[in-house]
């Protein structure tokens, strides 16, 4: 795997792929910033412009933009106490307070500057498992990768917002609807209904825009206005070197909140908003003195942001070593692989490690970038959380619908799109997270083949008398049977 | 959210879920297995969801974390549904003419119409948007769609 190391680099830093790179970390940063709008939406809508690039200036441009989101999603919860992204939520709580008291240039270097190391450490990681990873890989077969991606859509159905039920619902409707078009052992069509256009399946693109870019769209527009509340956007930038300064005067707590941001990371679906409240608690928990917390504390703004930024390189060590995505960023990245006919899953590491280092070196240049442009426009970029939503949710609508139809100029395409805009809408709105749905998409060959091919060579035994099998199933059978149990016990059924 | 938008809700499901199932008996052995499998799943889950739903009580609008995928739910749902429209509106007109003349059209028309933005923002988002995609779809990625 290290042979790739030197080839990777050089290709990696080879025209136009530092400028894509530039680019959709300068997206990520703007869609950071914007309320509402996170990872999920900016990778729907590059997806499109993808297809036309090389794998490695495919990569480098949504990783570019994955990489960029957490750093500058903290700017509004700075400066507006509004979170940019759910992931820099917990940041508001000392970092708002702080922008009032005339620190908002301190609080934002804190906070770039616990991005931008956080993401170093959790790439140090990643880059550390990734060998092991590639033994453990090896002693996997069909049941195994089986019983794999069941227990990572099972996780994130089971931690995903709302109810389990819901989770478990929105998962396995996915799973159902990933069986729409060509069987891939026998080769018979199903579920088109007539139509030829469903023959290869529903297509992700398509999906992925409207589930998340059009239904965030509609609810913006619903809602009529501001994206965030208007406000001056003054000496932003002043006591920002001392800010930079913070995380190493507070190492201890700085490497604690890396640690916890990693190993959420490593936990599938989990995701940044959990890793930044737990952070921010155990900065809580763990200081002698607690006073100064939520009043305009710096350990308040860097603990939450050294751990989102750590838990993107804890996302990708489930996402390369085992193929199930570690967020649903990871999951539209896996996605974007299978449209370069890279299939993403446990061989990845194996058959194309050169993919897996070009992600790690788009991950560190891209929070790398984020760090430095976050610190340039700051004051320009806080502005554009001060238009209104009737303004620019036509727009995404229409470069999200237009992005649809990219794929592959099919008017099908952004029917499709409108679909499961309507249906991301109605689920959001009534609880049901449409992540698990995606993730069943994504992972939804990768079960059938290997569910076929344990029958055919080893038989259904095999799922349960594999050790390694025996004990994802057993895994997979607790983390949904546990939470229920306690909610039961509690008596906490209406949800 | 009401009581009623959740059982409407779960019982789309159901019928998506039915019909998916009922389908899939049609299938030749050997393409059939995950398909009943994956609909007797979620019909189970639904109807376990729909009896939770049935007997439970409305939950207030207020109150409710707001997070990752939640989004609003304060307004009715009549607005969104309209948009809806409009956006179908919007795949009559790209399926008759170049995304290049539907897009700034459907946009200007869409906000100065529906949303009620004026015509300055209309005009300008139309206008932004276009050269948005000429920049992108034409000169940057030639997809000649």
């Amino acid at each position: 795997m290290f042979s790739h190391v030197i080839p990777a680099l050089v290709e990696f830093f080879q025209w136009p792929t530092p400028m894509f790179l530039m680019l959709g970390g300068i997206l990520g940063i703007i869609f950071g910033i914007l309320p509402g709008l996170g990872g999920a939406q900016v990778l729907a809508l590059l997806l499109p412009v993808s297809f036309g690039l090389s794998e490695t200036s495919a990569i480098a441009l949504l990783i570019g933009a994955m990489g960029g989101i957490p750093t500058s999603g903290s700017i509004t919860s700075i400066l507006f106490n509004t979170p940019g992204t759910a992931q820099s939520a917990a940041t508001c709580f000392d970092g708002f307070p702080l922008a009032r008291q005339g620190k908002a240039g301190y609080a934002i270097g804190a906070s770039i500057s616990a991005s931008l190391f956080g993401a170093i450490f959790g790439i140090v990681v990643l880059t550390a498992l990734l060998p092991i990873g590639r033994q453990v890989v090896l002693s996997f077969s069909y049941p195994e990768y089986f019983m794999l991606a069941i227990m990572g859509m099972s996780v994130i159905a089971v931690i995903s917002t709302g109810s389990v039920l819901k989770g478990l619902i929105s998962a396995v409707f996915g799973l159902m609807l990933a069986t729409i078009g060509y069987d891939p052992i026998t080769g018979e069509v199903r579920y088109t209904f007539g139509w030829v256009y469903l023959y290869e399946g529903l297509k992700l693109t398509p999906v992925l825009i409207g589930l998340f870019a059009v239904s965030e769209a509609i609810d913006l527009l619903t809602k009529k206005e501001g994206i965030a509340e208007s406000a001056a956007v003054q000496n932003a930038m002043k006591g920002t070197w001392e800010g930079i300064m913070a995380p190493f005067r507070h190492f201890g707590l700085f490497i604690r909140s890396s640690i916890v941001g990693t190993i959420i990371g490593i936990i599938p679906g989990v995701g940044g908003s959990v890793a930044n409240f737990l952070a921010y608690g155990q900065a809580v928990q763990t200081a002698k003195d607690k006073s100064m917390f939520g009043k305009g504390d710096i350990r308040g703004v860097i603990a939450p942001e050294a751990a989102n930024n750590a838990k993107d390189g804890g996302a990708l060590v489930p996402t390369l070593i085992f193929g199930i995505p570690g967020s649903v960023e990871m999951a539209i990245l896996l996605g974007a692989l299978t449209i370069f006919n890279i299939q993403p899953g446990p061989r990845l590491i194996l058959d194309r490690p050169e993919i897996a280092i070009t992600m790690i070196y788009a991950l560190l240049a891209s929070n790398i970038i984020a760090a430095v442009v976050s610190l340039i426009l700051v004051a320009p970029l806080a502005r554009l959380t001060t238009i209104k939503g009737t303004t620019i949710a036509p727009a995404i609508l229409m470069i999200s619908l237009v992005g649809a139809y990219a794929t592959d100029g099919l008017v099908q395409d952004v029917v499709i799109a409108l679909v499961f805009g309507l249906l991301g809408y109605a689920m959001r709105r009534l609880g049901f997270s449409p992540v698990p749905l995606i993730i069943s998409l994504v992972l939804g060959e990768l079960i059938e083949i290997n569910y076929h091919q344990t029958l055919l060579t080893m038989g259904a035994q095999s799922f349960v008398t594999r050790p390694i099998s025996l004990v994802l199933f057993l895994i997979t059978a607790a983390m949904i049977v546990i939470p229920t149990w306690k909610k039961l016990a509690k008596g906490d059924v209406k949800k | 959210m009401k009581k009623k938008d959740r059982i409407v809700f779960d019982l789309f499901l159901l019928a998506v879920t039915l019909t998916f199932g009922i389908v899939a008996f049609s299938f030749r052995p050997g393409s059939k297995e995950l398909p009943l499998l994956t609909t007797g799943t979620v019909l189970v889950l639904i109807l376990l969801q729909l009896i939770i739903d049935l007997r439970g009580k409305a939950k207030p609008e207020t109150g409710e974390s707001k997070d990752d995928d939640s989004i609003s739910n304060e307004a009715g749902w009549g607005y969104p549904f309209l948009n809806f429209v409009w956006l179908i509106g919007f795949v009559v007109l790209l399926s008759l003419v170049s995304y290049l003349i539907a897009v700034p059209v459907f946009t200007f028309v869409y906000m100065f119409v529906f949303i009620k933005t004026g015509w300055r923002p209309a005009l300008s988002v139309s206008l932004g948007l276009l050269f948005f995609m000429y920049v992108t779809f034409e000169l940057l990625l030639q997809s000649n769609l």
